[in-house]
């Protein structure tokens, strides 16, 4: 299998935020089922709604999507998290 | 069953129902029982429509951009295999003009519905399973 033409963090931070896919979609304004294709990196939004996903979650484009593969999260990172959540 | 699986179903009932045009037409040699399968025709269509969420019949400015061009890239294909469908068809009927009325009939719906439902009847069989809605 090819890799997609882009990646895409947007079902991580969507997941992380409780969204569900209708609710993002409907912010967004698209369908659900995009909102999905997106996910799963085979569909590349337009410059507009991949600005509008980044405003939503009030993060930079490139946090949600690159051209590379996103790092995996490591033990550092998760170890951040939980002490930022504390 | 996925969805998947079932808009396929869908697919094969309704290219069924066009090969069951010029049959019966055959079958009987009448147009009436030929015109009465417009009445299954049509339903099928609207379950189609259904099935892919309306994307080939909705008005454009009521698709999102990935419709759009889900939409727009399913008509480059299409176009030319119905270009030469009509063109075939247009053979069929020029040769069933020696047939009865009913087989004449039977074909010229059953072309006329195979050039109409062909864009349906490709994103039917193509689309992916759905997303679910809340998504894990």
């Amino acid at each position: 299998m090819s890799d997609p033409p882009f990646h895409s963090r947007l079902r991580l931070v969507r997941t992380e935020r409780n969204l569900s896919r209708k609710d993002l979609a409907t912010a967004v304004g698209v369908h659900y089922q995009t909102i999905g294709y997106i996910e799963r990196g085979e569909y590349s939004p337009s410059l507009a709604l991949a600005l509008k996903l980044a405003r939503y979650f009030d993060l930079p484009v490139e946090a949600l999507f690159s051209l590379d593969p996103f790092p995996p999260l490591d033990a550092e990172t998760l170890m951040r998290r939980d002490v930022g959540t504390d | 069953m996925q969805n998947r699986q079932r808009r396929r179903g869908l697919a094969t009932a309704f290219l069924a129902l066009l090969a069951a045009f010029p049959l019966v037409g055959w079958m009987t040699g009448r147009m009436w029982p030929v015109l009465v399968l417009l009445a299954p025709y049509a339903a099928l269509s609207v379950l189609l429509a259904a099935a892919t969420y309306g994307i080939m019949d909705r008005p454009l400015r009521g698709l999102d951009e990935r419709e759009l061009e889900q939409r727009r890239s399913l008509f480059r294909e299409p176009y030319v295999t119905g270009t030469s469908l009509g063109i075939v068809g247009g053979l069929v009927m020029a040769a069933g003009l020696g047939a009865e009325d009913g087989l004449m009939m039977g074909t010229l719906l059953a072309v006329v519905g195979l050039l109409y439902g062909l864009p349906s009847l490709v994103f039917t069989w193509t689309l992916p399973n759905d997303d679910s809605v809340i998504g894990e």
